[in-house]
């Protein structure tokens, strides 16, 4: 039985399987005192990550039947049997993950009919994936063939699920008419409105996270789906940049209410598959490469995190900027409008 | 070793102690150095993609 929703749901427990299996091999294995630096296996793991994501999406877009996803979670499955070999096991965990995302995201964008919520859905899971997978990693009693269990099911549910043709030029219709209307342009002022955000989720300040390990990965779960949802309904410029806006007094007034400031983290992240499908807009049709561009923005974003930590009493001050920064480049970029992709708008 | 600012409570002057406290390393330049070439690698093939892919688009 393979039809769009049994797809979707298979990448996205996928996903969630992905990123913990990822984020465990992480923190178990790599964690400071062991193989190498931790710092550097992080920065390194998400400069293959994130960075390839835009060359192999472009593979994948070449080479429609590219099983990436499955190809993904086998990669991933295979760093843990190569943990001996230190920084390989870590370029194969990487690589995979990319695959992964990239067909993923394909699936999420070509099979969407126009609606922002399918790639909503797809992306969320990542994110408790991701917190779940560092928690576990750091508990030394979780067995390591637990995340391996989760692979193979990722890889069984890809295998007997997921869609194998992928549409031409389905649109999301976010094209602004009035503002930004050069797709090169556009697409350079979404870039940095994603790198924007990706640096703001780094000086974000939660003193809680040590307590409450999951809660931040939860409120950007629920602030992703939301996110997609919410757009196809009140449109996407309306949803991006005021979520944008409307989780600034979350952040930095109620910081350390974990409540408040879950709330702050799910209006953050509602942007997220908005400007993911925003992007694909201007490059039509090449969604695999339309992902990677979203990835490499998020990366950029992520790499002065690695080099300066900034206090977070000038971050509280700093965030605001950025988001405010941020809503005003998604702002004058994308539009309202909805509906199925209209060449017109991107001639 | 190199030297930190240390404050000095009771009298709240900083002072130069240049030998109070190992440092650890930073990370290999080299390292460091091929990341950074591999991160530029990576955005120029972006944004060829991007603008070979539009070229395509258009040519159709």
């Amino acid at each position: 039985m393979r039809n769009k929703s049994t797809s979707l749901m298979a990448y996205t427990i996928a996903h969630f399987c992905v990123d913990l299996a990822c984020a465990f091999l992480l923190f178990r294995f790599f964690r400071a005192g062991f193989y190498v630096q931790s710092p550097l296996v992080f920065l390194m793991y998400s400069v293959i990550a994130f960075g390839f994501q835009a060359p192999f999406g472009a593979l994948c877009d070449r080479f429609t039947r590219f099983p990436a996803g499955l190809l993904g979670c086998l990669l991933v499955a295979l760093a843990f049997f190569t943990l001996p070999f230190g920084w390989f096991s870590i370029i194969l965990c990487a690589t995979g993950n990319a695959f992964f995302h990239v067909g993923g995201g394909i699936d999420s964008l070509a099979n969407s009919d126009g609606k922002i919520v399918r790639s909503g859905i797809f992306v969320s899971t990542g994110a408790i994936g991701l917190a779940l997978g560092g928690f576990l990693g750091s508990a030394e009693s979780i067995p390591a063939y637990l995340p391996l269990v989760l692979l193979i099911v990722s890889a069984a549910l890809i295998a007997l699920f997921s869609l194998k043709t992928i549409p031409k030029d389905v649109g999301f219709g976010t094209a602004s008419p009035v503002f930004v209307k050069a797709v090169p342009a556009a697409l350079l002022i979404l870039f940095v409105a994603i790198m924007i955000r990706s640096y703001g989720g780094f000086v974000m300040y939660a003193p809680w996270r040590t307590e409450y390990l999951l809660l931040p990965g939860i409120s950007a779960c629920i602030g992703k789906a939301a996110g997609g949802f919410i757009a196809d309904r009140l449109g996407a410029r309306t949803t991006a940049s005021l979520s944008l806006l409307l989780c600034i007094p979350f952040l930095c007034f109620g910081f350390s209410s974990p409540v408040l400031c879950s709330i702050g983290i799910a209006l953050f992240n509602m942007n997220m598959p908005v400007t993911l499908c925003a992007v694909s807009d201007r490059i039509p049709g090449q969604y695999g490469l339309a992902f990677g561009f979203t990835t490499v923005a998020l990366l950029l974003g992520a790499i002065p995190a690695f080099f300066y930590a900034m206090p977070w009493q000038t971050g509280i001050y700093v965030l605001p900027a950025l988001c405010a920064v941020s809503a005003t480049m998604i702002f004058i970029s994308i539009s309202n409008k909805g509906g199925l992709y209209n060449e017109r708008n991107f001639a | 070793m190199r030297g930190i600012l240390r404050d000095i409570p009771y009298d709240g002057d900083l002072v130069l102690d240049p030998i109070v406290e190992d440092v650890p390393a930073g990370p290999d330049p080299v390292v460091i150095g091929v990341i950074v070439a591999v991160v530029a690698v990576v955005v120029v093939v972006t944004i060829l993609l991007v603008v070979r892919a539009k070229k395509k688009k258009q040519g159709k």
